[in-house]
């Protein structure tokens, strides 16, 4: 593990950048208990300052010191896509490991019904959903929504993995050696699944962190709740721009694409370095 | 013309890796020297693994990372002696005499032929160009006349490879080696894939070609059935290296190299009611050869002599050509 | 591409099976949006009632009241939920969406009518000139693989996939409308240009559409240029790419017909279905620069709490994303010869 790491942090500069972000967004979540404001309290300190010692990001037209008030948004937008990617691999993986191990008239069921959430347009019922319950949406069941829409395309990848691996004659095998079917699965299937799920997940994690910022920057959703979308939602109420406050939109900005490029070229790399065919292809040093 | 029409000198090679911390080197062709000549068919057997499509594919002058060639060389022999050293030849050069002087069959016919374009429009990429100053309407004439050849209709030309049956495609691919009647062709493991009675069929047509164009076949299988049918000479290769050289008749009746001994011995012959015997061990990984002689972990009759230095070919009693110590 | 190739007895089963497919998703997505307002804890109807009573206007309860029945009336509140089921149903198969609380009479279709065109347009061809551009450059840079220029590509691709793609609309908007004031920043055209075929107005919706679309197609760009690499560098290992490199066939050819030939199949369903995507349509580009698109008067009917227009605009999405993927899985078997109608 430890050879890996270190292989891959010489080598990749992905990887560098990714683990450099993660370890920015894991500061700012331990920060963010320190937090010497309340996040949405406003007129805490003087407004519309520009960064400083003092205020780091600077402060809001609402007199909020904005660093402090991301390290709080962020860790909600964390804390958001962490749970939907959470919940919808465990609607994925029961899934996809039910109907590839069922397989017949269930599997054919479960894929229709599968490629139909896959194919449903997910923010227009989005919206109709935000519309129906507005102020009365907390994030805990926003998150529960996306997972409950996120599922489907990684229940199909897991599902063609575990069929992959039902015609393999190890598993024959091991059928044939009287191991029970529950065993075979977690012993033998669950390291070639593992994989998929892992590089599924920071997806479905950047995908419903976008939504929620999607809304959020509409002010569709709690914004009394900060997370980095309701953050720019305020910044453009009080016309940040206009009226000199770049700041207040410039540090969700900066965050947002720090973060998400660095996770995502985290990814890459720990992809790269997964597929066999990639570290093959890597150009050697003359012997 | 002279007799020699393709050698290899010394030629080593290894597959280089070097990622995340871990460098990897696979000594994959090892001081391989080999002479082919006019109007013979040349074979080249051993087991899986031994390196064989490897040295192939040097052969034929196609080198890419991470296989990198570590030394020697290839040389093609032109009709009028002018020699051309295929791995350090410029793009202009090989194009030059790709397909024209040297074809190739690869390893399973399934997957070689573009799956989204009709077969013609594949014989129009290959060999069209190499034609000559031909019309397009003449090309098509030559190449419906050449499958006829190779008992093929016209509507052969009109369909995708996925439309033929794995004996047709395997006759479209070696229409397609010879239709420009190179001086050379490089088979690897042409029928491997096959069921026997289309395999006797295309061998007997693969010779056929070759005694027609008086052209050389450099053939390569694990079968020694196959080689016994077709080539004239035999190279014998383990692990990397050529263990024995010989006329066929000669690697048949008196195989000087211990391993030879074995494979020829282990051939079913009809009447034989006695055990087999095998060989202990397995091949080396080549990445951590053995020393010296690379066959001497398995050998029956090792010395001490066989750890510490590398034979070479040497003229042996029976007419071929072996390495090894013993067998002078 | 030979039709009479394609069309055979499998070819049917393929068709039925797709279309038992888009049939099953609008079933679903009809349930979906008839279930949810229903479990919601709110009213729609009273949500909209409150909101008009507390308007700068004055209300008079007999006209609330009988807004009211007529409201229930018209989403067909009364009744047992089966049979409000069966309604809904009813009133899908008529085209019958109801119509818009704030613009009043004025029926709902009619304004997803005039919004479309817009989001269409500017999806359309911003998925297509991405789709296009991404994977001439992905293909380009997965051939070339060992050449120093791919490394910059990829990168930039790479660094630009997972920024989401309104942070390029705010970029671009600052830059191009406030710090260097090129590019107009609302409306799809100029206020005084009559819509319609002619050339002035054709000229003002490009002009006001360019940095949108832009926005869109960078942010499209990346996802297909690393694809079609991915795809790229595995074909150029298969046997008849290698093949056809020993054998000497044109370089150009290769890359052509060889690969990008290969390498496009996949693509192309992937198309399909980002085709479906369009009917999410790009809310906050439509929202930043005041396109009147589908994501544009979303927007405003959820802020006027106006009920039929979403439950349309829902409705219409969920239609129009199934039939578009039904159309492209129906065209694909005509440019892939081996795809296996299974």
């Amino acid at each position: 593990m430890r050879k890996a790491f270190s292989g891959l942090w010489k080598t990749s500069g992905y990887f560098r950048f990714g683990i450099v972000s993660i370890s920015f967004a894991v500061l700012m979540f331990v920060l963010s208990f320190f937090s010497p404001y309340k996040p949405m309290e406003s007129f805490v300190v003087p407004a519309n300052l520009p960064p400083s010692l003092a205020h780091l990001f600077g402060t809001t037209s609402r007199g909020q010191d904005l660093f402090w008030q991301m390290t709080v948004a962020l860790r909600n937008s964390l804390l958001f896509g962490a749970v939907t990617a959470a919940l919808s691999r465990v609607i994925a993986i029961w899934v996809g490991m039910y109907a590839g191990y069922r397989g017949g008239l269930i599997d054919k069921a479960m894929m229709a019904v599968n490629d139909s959430f896959i194919i449903l347009p997910v923010l227009p019922i989005l919206l109709l959903v935000q519309f129906l319950v507005r102020e009365k949406m907390n994030w805990f069941y926003m998150a529960s929504m996306l997972a409950l829409l996120g599922w489907p395309y990684d229940a199909r990848l897991i599902r063609a993995q575990v069929l992959s691996l039902k015609e393999r004659i190890f598993s024959e095998t091991a059928v044939f050696c009287g191991m029970p079917t529950g065993r075979i699965i977690i012993k033998e299937h669950l390291p070639y699944v593992m994989p998929i799920i892992f590089a599924t997940t920071i997806n479905n994690f950047l995908w419903s962190i976008g939504l929620e910022v999607t809304l959020s920057i509409l002010g569709l959703t709690n914004i009394n709740n900060a997370s980095i979308g309701v953050v720019i939602f305020w910044a453009n109420q009080h016309q940040a721009l206009i009226s000199g406050t770049w700041w207040w939109l410039a540090a969700p900005v900066g965050i947002t694409v720090f973060v998400f490029a660095g996770l995502y070229l985290l990814a890459v790399a720990l992809n790269e370095y997964i597929d066999p065919r990639t570290r093959l292809s890597m150009k050697a040093v003359a012997a | 013309m002279t007799t020699e029409v393709l050698r290899t000198n010394a030629l080593r090679a290894s597959y280089v890796t070097h990622l995340y911390g871990m460098d990897r080197e696979v000594r994959v062709v090892e001081d391989v020297s080999l002479s082919m000549r006019r109007n013979e068919v040349f074979g080249i057997a051993g087991e899986s693994g031994c390196g064989k499509t490897t040295l192939l594919k040097l052969v034929a002058g196609f080198c890419r990372p991470p296989l990198f060639v570590q030394s020697g060389s290839v040389e093609f022999v032109g009709e009028r002696g002018n020699v051309l050293s295929l791995l350090e030849a410029s793009p202009d050069e090989l194009y030059g005499i790709r397909w024209r002087q040297i074809s190739y069959i690869m390893q399973g016919s399934m997957n070689v032929l573009n799956p989204v374009r009709k077969v013609y429009k594949s014989f129009l990429d290959f060999a069209y160009p190499h034609m000559g100053r031909m019309t397009e309407r003449e090309f098509r004439m030559v190449v419906i006349d050449h499958l006829g050849k190779l008992r093929l209709g016209r509507e052969v030309l009109n369909s995708f490879p996925h439309e033929l049956s794995g004996g047709m495609r395997q006759r479209v691919t070696i229409g397609l080696a010879t239709i420009c009647k190179p001086s050379i062709i490089i088979a690897d493991e042409p029928t491997t894939a096959l069921d026997v009675v289309i395999q006797r069929e295309t061998l007997g047509l693969m010779k056929r070609i070759q005694e027609e164009l008086s052209l050389t076949i450099v053939l390569v299988t694990h079968d020694l059935a196959v080689h016994a049918n077709m080539a004239d000479r035999i190279a014998i290769m383990y692990a990397g290296t050529i263990v024995e050289e010989g006329l066929t008749t000669d690697i048949f009746e008196q195989p000087a190299h211990p391993y030879t001994r074995h494979l020829i011995g282990s051939l079913p012959r009809i009447g034989d009611k006695e055990r087999r015997g095998f060989l202990k061990g397995a091949p080396p990984n080549l990445a951590a050869p053995p020393s010296g002689c690379r066959f001497h972990p398995r050998c029956p009759i090792a010395v001490p002599q066989c750890a510490v230095e590398v034979p070479t070919l040497k003229p042996c009693a029976g007419g071929t050509k072996a390495a090894c110590f013993l067998a002078e | 591409m030979s039709i009479r190739g394609v069309l055979g007895k499998s070819f049917f089963k393929y068709l039925a099976q797709r279309v038992g497919q888009c049939v099953l998703v609008v079933f679903i997505g009809i349930t979906l949006t008839f279930l949810l307002p229903r479990l919601a804890p709110t009213n729609p109807i009273e949500m909209k009632i409150d909101q008009m009573m507390t308007g700068p206007m004055r209300v008079y309860p007999e006209a609330v009241a009988s807004f009211r029945q007529a409201m229930y009336d018209l989403y067909g509140l009364k009744g047992g939920l089966g049979e409000q089921y069966i309604a809904t149903w009813a009133r899908f198969f008529r085209g019958d969406l109801g119509p818009s609380l704030t613009t009043y009479p004025r029926p709902v279709s009619h304004l997803i009518w005039r919004a479309m065109p817009w989001t269409i347009g500017l999806l359309l061809t911003t998925a297509i000139l991405s789709w296009l551009a991404g994977n001439l450059l992905g293909g380009l840079a997965g051939y070339h693989s060992d050449k120093r220029w791919t490394k910059w590509v990829e990168l930039t691709a790479n660094c630009i996939r997972p920024i989401p793609y309104y942070i390029f609309a705010f970029v671009l908007l600052i830059v191009f409308c406030f710090l260097v004031p090129i590019f107009p920043s609302s409306d799809a055209y100029d206020r005084g240009v009559k819509e319609g075929l002619n050339l002035r107005f054709m000229v003002s919706v490009l002009y006001h559409t360019f940095l949108p679309a832009l926005s869109l197609v960078i942010t499209g760009v990346g996802g297909w240029l690393l694809g079609m690499r991915a795809l790229v560098s595995n074909i150029v290992s298969e046997d008849y790419v290698q093949y056809a490199e020993f054998a000497g066939v044109r370089k150009g050819t290769i890359l052509g017909k060889y690969v990008m030939r290969n390498a496009l199949l996949p693509q192309l369903t992937g198309l399909g279905m980002g085709l479906g995507t369009i009917f999410s349509g790009a809310l906050i580009t439509e929202y930043v620069f005041g396109i009147p698109g589908i994501g544009l008067i979303s927007y405003r009917a959820i802020v006027s709490f106006d009920y039929s227009l979403i439950m349309g605009i829902s409705m219409f999405s969920i239609v129009g994303v199934s039939v578009s993927v039904l159309i492209v899985d129906l065209l694909y078997p005509f440019f892939a010869p081996r795809v296996r109608l299974q």
